[in-house]
């Protein structure tokens, strides 16, 4: 009998949360954002220590300080970080951390011959002549589930695979784990969508703001249940959207292709889409299908190879950055701290980054200025309560730096307001207020080009959505009209709307 | 020709060898400037150690009786006590770095600071001058190998391959070059090479697969200063005539380019060595380079000003990695410090 | 001056003082298992001759501005976002400027300086050509550019200069002495650097151009998407460094401290300034004070004798920049700006 018991409290958010694992069992851990499942994740996985409580595992007191130790107990982990390890090739990545040889040599041959016993005995869908340098981030999921299988790991813990996954592939997993745990190992799932869990476990704990973690079994549950309680009582609703009358063209792109001088291939490829005032276009696709790179490229920050960019009529193409934001764009990547902001300038500083132009006479600051209109975003951004312009940026939180690095773009009142993943780092308390803020945008007959690649965010809040695979359009979708599993097909790249270079397709089937 | 070749040895062999040693520094993720300074410390110690044993007479009846197989075996001695040297020095870089998490540039500068300091502190102390040279006699007798040794009287002359590489050369070069080849295997063929690369590459991934980070990188720092310390060693005593003077020029960055050059594999290093030692030797002893055999002394004929050859190595460096930098591609995680607590 | 920053400047220093008393403490120790019967007079000479004594003082005031300007040098270079180790290289070509329109075109010592500038700026403007048209790191670029220069003034100077220096003479160049009552004399040299190193911080805190220094030295991805000239900053900044390096090495020549060999000195002050620009975190006020500090002890360090080696100096100085080097770490953020 395998356990893990584990009372957590007060751990950057976690109170009190108890889990009991057996062996064989496939159990699913459901949470919505911010909610601290990641922080649980890293916390098994060695990388983040509890305030309290203790990890059993077998019966024996479990100190996982660090990942090594997580792994001399038996604990296998494949979270969002890629393995990708420049220089190995997929065998010596398989092999990595427990090589098959007794000495110091490597013994490839029959790593690979254990890798394809395992690949035939559980069904999993991996290449092992793949190049490493080549491998999407499905694949590499798919290489270290196969990792583990090698490594004996007792207890295989899953970080959101149904954010790499499509529904497909996330029905393969589940029955390539039910295998896995047959065989004797226990499988720990995170995610955030209810039916992945109750398709896939057959218990599932659920981590609710302000009430401790329960445990129910799924076969007595159903989505609606869940996504009650992961909201808890008080949720405040998704906000209405008005019918906007849209207007005229605000961006326009034209074959944009983007280089990137670290990859072989280009991120973005011919990509020809336009953004009306007055609506909100999303870009769905997954982390890797090139949004990022678009959204580099449209403010500047990567370069173009050849296409061409209009906004507002006037073609930027070769405009620098300054003269696009003061053409009214406005830019906000979603790793915020590592591109958006400097983590040892105070919060005035970094308020000012955008308009610091305004505030200056002849080369000198005017800093009485400057403060105000930081004041005045920071009221307006609701973190006063939290954090005062005096405050470094590395003492914020993530969530409140986004909250006021979002005002400070919004206060621009730009013609078009690039921002990726909008709600990834806010939890269910601020995200209405992001949603409203863009939504309010949009009332104002200004455009928003949203990048995400979540298919619930971009249902939420978009009047358009345009499907990304590797670096092309697959499909344009009204958000009315589709759902989020057929999103996912066209986000895996399996399909393909005519218009946009595809096949004739077969009827859409859920 | 032969004394070409055989000088160009005597500089590409430390040269690759130390570039080696910032291979492995870099490949388990720790950048390591501070060769040149470990190589000064190195060579000081080496020479200390060949002077202090002298003292001793612990070799001196060996020498008397042209015992060659003991003297290079006390060379050997040296160059080991110099790796060893070199190694204790590194592990100032490697706490700093690992545990401290210590700016890995600013670190390594401050290393080249401190050794030849602290060698000319030593040294004027020990000997009261500038330079720290043998007790007794010189590099060539001690332990080079002549034409002598092998029935070979003055006027004869040896067949081409036997004067460039077994007449006046020193045992420590071939020495050398056998370990540049033992540890290229090592840290490509062996699971410990595959380990240690892969913590430069993604530190998070290799730790939550078991592999120890910290001391992989501890290990490969301190495999870098014992390499830098016998490179710096062999470097005073076959170009130097074994004295330790506190500075090696700049061949520790010298070393660096070839690395960056090399592209931090083993192969491309042993070219751009040979290539770089070429200059150097060129540099170094253009006057009495006598290409073809024939008496004339051709570049000293030019009556070019000795700075500029002096100069040249370094502006040939410059120029040579203006042209490659772009597609060199180092180890992903280099200077970011481990944290295991890093998302 | 708000409280939060304050009290981080309160710990900064605390910190920097810190890893200097080390360093001391260090050094000592060394010295006294070396020679432990002169080990404590050495110790007392190496701190405190610098301000003590009257010989001792003259040469405090005449280290302390180049400390100061070669300090400013890294500083600045520091603070928009690189380690600049070309300060030596760019030191002696200062030096050798200066030195060829003194003894050659028998120039005023104002335009000696202003050619020690130019000197300096063209070993700053070939470091950013260097480092801007290809992909070399600026550690070895800066350090190889060092040795040339070496060797190319070493050139000139046979070839040419050292005729020049036994005919000419540099009184018309050299700088100006103004006396501190009857203590010690003092080259204007010192307030030069002074002057600079206040009209760098103002910079630094007041202007528009400071602000996008420092946020481009602080995360370039989000400088340039603030839409600042980060290139054309950067290459401005490495120009200055080298003017700044350019005028320590001619307000140095031009005091006329000719005793020590240029190449060792040049590099002696080159890195002691980079010593002192990372101990006190490259702001300007902080590498006026840690440049005294720095300049006492290395003159103390001089004036050992016996059998206690000069090089104690700089092994403090070393020792003080390893230190720095672990305040510094790049996980460490706060420390950095």
């Amino acid at each position: 009998m395998l356990h893990i018991s584990k009372q957590i409290g007060d751990a950057a958010g976690i109170a009190d949360f108890s889990l009991r694992l057996n062996k064989g069992a496939f159990h699913g851990v459901l949470g919505a954002h911010c909610t601290g499942k990641t922080t649980l994740a890293r916390i098994l996985n060695g990388m983040c220590i509890p305030d309290s409580g203790s990890i059993l595992i077998e019966g024996d007191e479990a100190d996982l300080r660090s990942p090594r130790s997580a792994a001399a107990w038996g604990i296998g982990f494949a979270g969002e970080e890629s393995p990708y390890v420049h220089g190995l090739d997929l065998i010596g990545h398989l092999m990595l951390g427990s090589e098959f040889a007794p000495s110091g040599k490597l013994g490839k041959r029959a790593a690979r011959t254990q890798a394809a016993e395992f690949i035939e005995q559980y069904g999993i869908p991996l290449d092992l002549d793949s190049r490493a340098d080549e491998m999407n981030r499905a694949e590499w999921l798919w290489a270290e589930v196969l990792r583990m299988v090698m490594q004996k790991r007792d207890i295989l813990v899953l970080d959101e695979p149904d954010v790499v996954f499509t529904r497909q592939e996330m029905d393969t997993l589940v029955s390539v784990l039910r295998k896995i745990c047959g065989a004797g190992s226990a499988v720990l799932l995170f995610s955030r969508r209810p039916e992945t869990v109750l398709s896939a476990c057959e218990e599932a704990t659920l981590l609710c703001p302000g009430r401790p973690a329960e445990t129910y079994r799924t076969s007595e549950a159903t989505a609606e249940d869940f996504l009650c309680l992961m909201r808890g009582e008080n949720a405040p609703q998704a906000p209405e959207k008005k019918e906007i009358t849209v207007g005229g063209i605000v961006l326009e792109t034209r074959r944009l292709t983007v280089r990137d001088q670290d990859s072989a291939d280009d991120p973005a490829h011919d990509v020809s889409f336009e953004v009306r005032s007055g609506e909100i276009l999303c870009l769905l696709g997954r982390p890797d299908s090139g949004w990022d790179a678009l959204g580099a490229a449209l403010i500047g920050a990567k370069e173009m190879v050849s296409g061409r960019i209009k906004l507002d009529g006037k073609d930027i193409s070769r405009a620098s950055v300054r003269d696009r934001l003061r053409a009214g764009m406005a830019y906000l990547p979603r790793n915020i701290r590592e591109l958006g902001a400097i983590d040892y300038f105070t919060l005035e500083e970094n308020l000012s980054l955008q308009g610091y132009m305004h505030y200056q006479e002849s080369g000198w600051i005017k800093r009485r200025q400057r403060r105000d209109e930081a004041a005045h975003i920071l009221d307006a951004s609701g973190v006063s309560g939290r954090a005062d312009l005096d405050s470094y940026a590395d003492e914020l939180a993530d969530e409140s730096l986004w909250l006021a690095m979002f005002s400070r773009e919004l206060e621009r009142r730009p013609a078009l307001l690039i921002v990726e993943e909008p709600t990834r780092h806010t939890s269910e308390r601020t995200a209405p207020f992001i949603r409203e803020q863009l939504l309010s945008v949009r009332a104002n007959h200004r455009a928003v080009l949203l990048l995400t690649s979540q298919p619930e965010e971009a249902m939420g809040l978009s009047d358009r959505i345009l499907v990304l695979h590797e670096g092309e359009i697959m499909g344009e979708f009204d958000p009315a009209n589709t759902s989020a599993r057929e999103l996912g097909w066209y986000m895996s790249g399996q399909w393909r709307q005519q218009r946009y270079g595809g096949a004739a397709i077969e009827g859409e089937d859920e | 020709m032969p004394f070409l070749i055989r000088q160009t040895l005597v500089y590409a062999v430390p040269l690759m060898l130390v570039a080696l040693a910032g291979v492995f520094a870099e490949r388990s993720g720790i950048i390591n400037l501070a060769l040149e300074g470990i190589m000064i410390f190195g060579a000081f110690m080496g020479v200390l150690f060949v002077r202090t044993v002298q003292e001793w007479g612990w070799f001196q009846p060996a020498y008397d009786a042209s015992n060659v197989l003991a003297l290079q075996g006390f060379c050997f001695l040296a160059m080991l006590f110099a790796a060893a040297m070199g190694a204790v020095f590194s592990l100032l870089l490697a706490f700093a770095a690992i545990n401290l998490k210590a700016d890995q540039t600013i670190g390594g500068t401050a290393l080249n600071l401190l050794a030849p300091a602290v060698v000319l502190f030593f040294i004027r102390m020990i000997a009261n001058q500038n330079t720290l040279n043998m007790f007794k006699g010189d590099a060539a007798s001690w332990f080079m190998l002549k034409k002598s040794m092998f029935g070979y009287g003055r006027k004869d002359n040896m067949n081409f391959l036997g004067s460039t590489f077994v007449d006046k050369v020193y045992v420590a070069t071939y020495i050398c070059i056998l370990v540049f080849v033992i540890m290229s295997i090592i840290l490509y063929k062996t699971r410990f090479g595959m380990r240690l690369r892969s913590c430069g590459e993604n530190p998070q991934a290799s730790a939550s697969l078991g592999i120890n980070v910290v001391k992989m990188r501890y290990a490969g720092t301190v495999i870098s200063g014992a390499l830098a310390g016998m490179g710096g060693f062999v470097y005073v005593l076959t170009t130097a005539n074994c004295s330790a003077n506190g500075d090696v020029a700049g061949f520790g960055f010298l070393a660096l380019a070839v690395m960056i050059f090399g592209n931090w594999k083993p192969l491309n290093i042993c070219l751009a060595a040979l290539l770089f030692g070429l200059f150097k030797c060129v540099a170094a002893s253009y006057s009495t380079l006598d290409i073809n055999g024939d008496g004339v002394y051709m570049l000293k004929e030019l009556n070019i000003n000795t700075n500029i050859y002096r100069m040249l190595p370094y502006v040939i460096t410059l120029v040579v990695l203006a042209f490659t930098s772009k597609s060199s591609r180092a180890p992903k995680a280099e200077g970011i410090p481990y944290d295991p607590g890093k998302r | 001056m708000s409280r939060r920053g304050e009290k981080r400047i309160f710990q900064r220093f605390l910190r920097a003082f810190a890893v200097f008393s080390v360093s001391v403490a260090t050094v000592c120790g060394l010295l006294l298992c070396v020679n432990p019967a002169e080990a404590w007079s050495s110790v007392q000479t190496l701190l405190l001759d610098g301000f003590l004594s009257k010989a001792g003082r003259s040469k405090t005031l005449l280290i302390w501005p180049l400390l100061m300007l070669t300090g400013l040098s890294v500083g600045c270079a520091w603070k928009a976002g690189f380690l600049h180790l070309g300060a030596p290289g760019q030191f002696t070509l200062g030096a050798f400027a200066a030195m060829s329109g003194g003894l050659l075109l028998n120039l005023p010592w104002w335009a000696c300086l202003l050619l020690a500038a130019l000197g300096g700026a063209l070993g700053g403007a070939i470091l950013s050509l260097i480092r801007h048209q290809s992909r070399i790191s600026e550690i070895l670029s800066a350090v190889m550019l060092n040795y040339t220069v070496l060797c190319l003034t070493q050139w000139l100077w046979e070839d040419g200069l050292s005729a020049a220096a036994e005919t000419a003479s540099m009184i018309r160049s050299a700088l100006p002495v103004f006396l501190l009552g009857n203590q010690a004399a003092v080259s204007l040299g010192l307030p030069i650097a002074l002057v600079l190193c206040l009209g760098a911080w103002a910079v630094l805190r007041f202007t528009v151009i400071g602000f996008e220094v420092k946020t481009g030295g602080g995360n370039r991805e989000a400088a340039w998407r603030a839409g600042m000239p980060v290139d054309r900053n950067r290459k401005l900044l490495l120009v200055l460094s080298g003017v700044f390096s350019g005028l320590a090495g001619g307000v140095c020549l031009l005091s006329g401290m000719t005793g020590t060999a240029l190449s060792v000195i040049s590099v002696r002050m080159g890195y002691a300034g980079l010593a002192v620009a990372m101990l006190s975190f490259a702001h300007p006020m902080g590498i006026v004070a840690a440049a005294l500090v720095s300049a006492g002890l290395l003159s103390g360090g001089e004036t050992l004798s016996g059998t206690i080696p000069q090089e104690t100096g700089m092994m403090v100085m070393a020792l003080t920049l390893l230190g720095s080097a672990v305040l510094l770490g790049k996980n460490k953020k706060k420390n950095r700006g």
